[in-house]
Parts: structure tokens; sequence; C-alpha cells
């Protein structure tokens, strides 16, 4: 004889809780386990109550599925809190990444690397976005552009 | 009348040209920031192109990716701040280094368990890498830290090779305790040295002050950026900017 099994873990699917989600585990006479996850609606289409539903509801017991509806989804809440830093974190890291490409090309310009304008060489090590590198850049080399006039 | 010691700066680029770009960021970021400073800049001959001139010493080194290891013990100075080639130095506190060192031998930052995440294999079922080999400063006129740089280079090589490994088995590493997977880290040496070497036992150890501000990698999250002060040296450590560098 067929066995059937419905997960311990079940849980609501909508808040009116008429649908439930669950794992059905069946073993045939041959001892084959088969297993599904299924959502299941209280009635079927016609209006009728559903007997997969109501084997859930004997199996498992509406407490215990409305207990893992609130664990489940708490759990969901704090997986998307997580996701949401870790997407954070790698939009930072990108644009340290990009900030600091951008200085050390900034640093490559023979006018900015061979300033001795320790104090706006600084600003520009320590500029925190690009704008910031720009402008420290432009000074530099305006610096110097007016430094070769006077010499000459 | 005792000599003051002399103190500087060692930057090594081995293997990868890239390594070498960067490095010549950090030498002139070095100086940016640090007026009086003396640089030893150890890389390979046929990467030099002239840049290489920025620096005070200059040692030629092999291709081998831990040159690291052996630039260590040859440093001219007789306190040294090693600096991994790709970091940058943002700040003026740079310079008080050496000071902080204060006596001791070694000071690393710490690789604390909350940051564990940020770092490759650092942790396995026995333990945990505690500090982080990246940048350090050491007094080398103490004959125990110049032991103890070679034997850093030494135990490494050798564990590479097979031939040393916390726990020996028939002439062979037992990865039972310490997974093979840390073998490929000059930092498990490092771990191994300070806290099951006995030779080493009474090393005088210690931490930065302010940690996170001299050694701050750029993937650290937001709660670890208290840099009021400001970061003193930025970690570009894991960046994909390498590849864009390649000679």
């Amino acid at each position: 004889m067929t066995t059937r099994k419905w997960a311990s873990d079940s849980f609501w699917e909508s808040y009116d809780q008429n649908r439930i989600t669950s794992i059905l585990t069946t073993v045939d006479d041959e001892g084959r386990e088969t297993k599904q996850q299924l959502t299941v609606s209280r009635f079927d289409p016609e209006g009728n109550p559903n007997p997969d539903f109501q084997e859930i509801l004997d199996q498992v017991g509406e407490e215990k599925i409305s207990e893992n509806t609130t664990a489940r989804n708490e759990r969901k809440v704090k997986e998307r809190e997580l996701q949401h830093q870790k997407k954070l974190e790698r939009e930072k890291a990108d644009k340290l990444q990009r900030l600091f490409e951008y200085k050390i090309e900034a640093f490559e310009i023979d006018s900015i690397k061979n300033s001795k304008n320790r104090a706006l060489k600084s600003k520009l090590r320590k500029a925190k976005n690009i704008v910031e590198v720009n402008i420290f850049s432009m000074m530099i080399v305006m610096e110097e552009m007016n430094n070769e006039s006077s010499a000459d | 009348m005792s000599q003051a010691p002399t103190k500087g700066y060692l930057v090594v680029a081995s293997l990868k040209f890239e390594f070498y770009e960067l490095a010549i960021n950090l030498i002139h970021s070095i100086k940016d920031f640090d007026e009086d400073a003396k640089v030893c800049f150890v890389t390979e001959e046929r990467f030099c192109d002239g840049r290489e001139s920025v620096a005070d010493h200059l040692i030629h080194c092999y291709d081998h990716g831990r040159e690291k290891l052996t630039a260590l013990s040859k440093t001219p100075f007789d306190i040294t701040m090693y600096i991994d080639a790709d970091c940058e130095v943002q700040h003026e506190d740079i310079g008080t280094a050496f000071d902080m060192l204060d006596g001791h031998d070694l000071m690393f930052t710490p690789l604390t368990e909350e940051r564990a995440d940020y770092f490759k294999n650092s942790k396995w079922d026995h333990g945990r890498l505690e500090v982080n080999g990246g940048v350090f400063v050491y007094d080398i006129r103490n004959s125990i830290v110049q032991d103890f740089m070679k034997d850093w280079n030494h135990y490494y090589r050798m564990q590479r090779l097979k031939q040393w490994w916390p726990d020996m088995k028939d002439g062979r590493p037992d990865y039972s305790k310490h997974p093979a997977h840390l073998e490929e880290w000059d930092q498990f040496t490092l771990w191994w040295l300070l806290n099951h070497n006995p030779k080493y036992k009474n090393i005088k150890l210690k931490f930065f002050d302010e940690e996170v501000r001299w050694n701050w990698y750029f993937t650290f999250r937001e709660e670890e950026n208290y840099t009021d002060k400001g970061i003193v040296i930025f970690h570009a450590s894991g960046m994909k900017i390498k590849k864009k560098y390649k000679g």
C-alpha cells in the first residue's frame, strides 16, 4: 500500500490560509520513495473541499503550520536584509576599486607624480570620489604649468 | 652613546609585472606622506623600466611568488616596515609606525574572527589564522627576529615541497589537524611559528594601535570603517585592477 506523508515544515502560502505549500513523500508498494513540492488549495476549482488539504491539516496541524509560516517569514526578511547588505557592500567595493584605479592613472601623469606640493598630493591620495580626484589633479597640473611659465 | 636605529620601508614585487606597477605607486605614496622615508625595493630585474629609481635601495630577486619571505631578512634597515605591493599609503601617520613598535620585536595587524570572512581559508576545524602578514614592522637587530624571518621563508618553502608540516606521518604531511588547503599559505607558516614553535615563544609581539587604519581592506564592511583619523594604509588585495596593469 502506498503511504503518503506531508512535511512537518509545511506553511501557509496565502494570508487567507487557503493554500499550503508542503513536500509530499510517497512510498509505493515496492518501497520506492518520491518527493514532490506542492502548493495545495483548500478548495478545488468547483469549490469542493480538497482532500489533500485536509490531509495536511490532519498530519501537521493548523497551529504548527502557522508557527512554520511565522518562522519562515522572519527567516525570509533576514535573508532579504542580508542580500541587500551584500549588494551594498559589493557596490561600495566596486566604487572603491574604480576610484583606486582612477587615482593610479592620475598619479601616472608626470606633472602630478613629480609635483613637490605635498599638501595637494596628500589630498589627492585621500580623495573619496572621482570628482575630488579630478579637482585635485587639475589643481596640481595647473600649479605645475604656472611654475613652468614663471621659470620661462 | 648608542646610535639611533635606521628605519625604512620594504616593498617587494615579483612574479607579475602588475605588482611592480602597484609597488611603484605604493613607494610614491610612502614618500608623499613621509618625506624622509627610505625605501628598499625588491623586484625582478626584468621588470625594471627606470621607475624603480624612486626607491633608495634596490635588490633584484627571483621570479617566485613569495620573494617577500626571502627579502625580509635582507632588509638594509634596523627597523623595517614591510607593506604588500598592492597597498597605498594615505595618511601622514605612516611615519609613526616605527616608534609604535616601542621595544617589541614584531608588530602586526590582527586577523580577527569577525574578519575571517574576508580572508580565504583562514579558518579550519582546529584553529584559525590570527595575524595578517600584509603589513608589519620588525626590528632585525634582535637575532631572534633575524632567525624568525629566515625560518618563515625556510618552513614555507619546505611546506610547499611537502617536506614540512605541523604533523608528519611516514615522511609525508598529515592533514588531519591542519588541512591541505592551508599549504599554499605563507600566513599559515607565520601562524605556526608564532603559536607553536617553542623557539619563538618569547618573541615580543604586539598589534598596531588602532589597527584597522593600518591595513584597511577595501572590502571591509561599513561598521569597520571607523576611520575618523583616516586610513593610513589602503589594501587593494583582491581588486581586479591587477589585470588591467599587465605588462
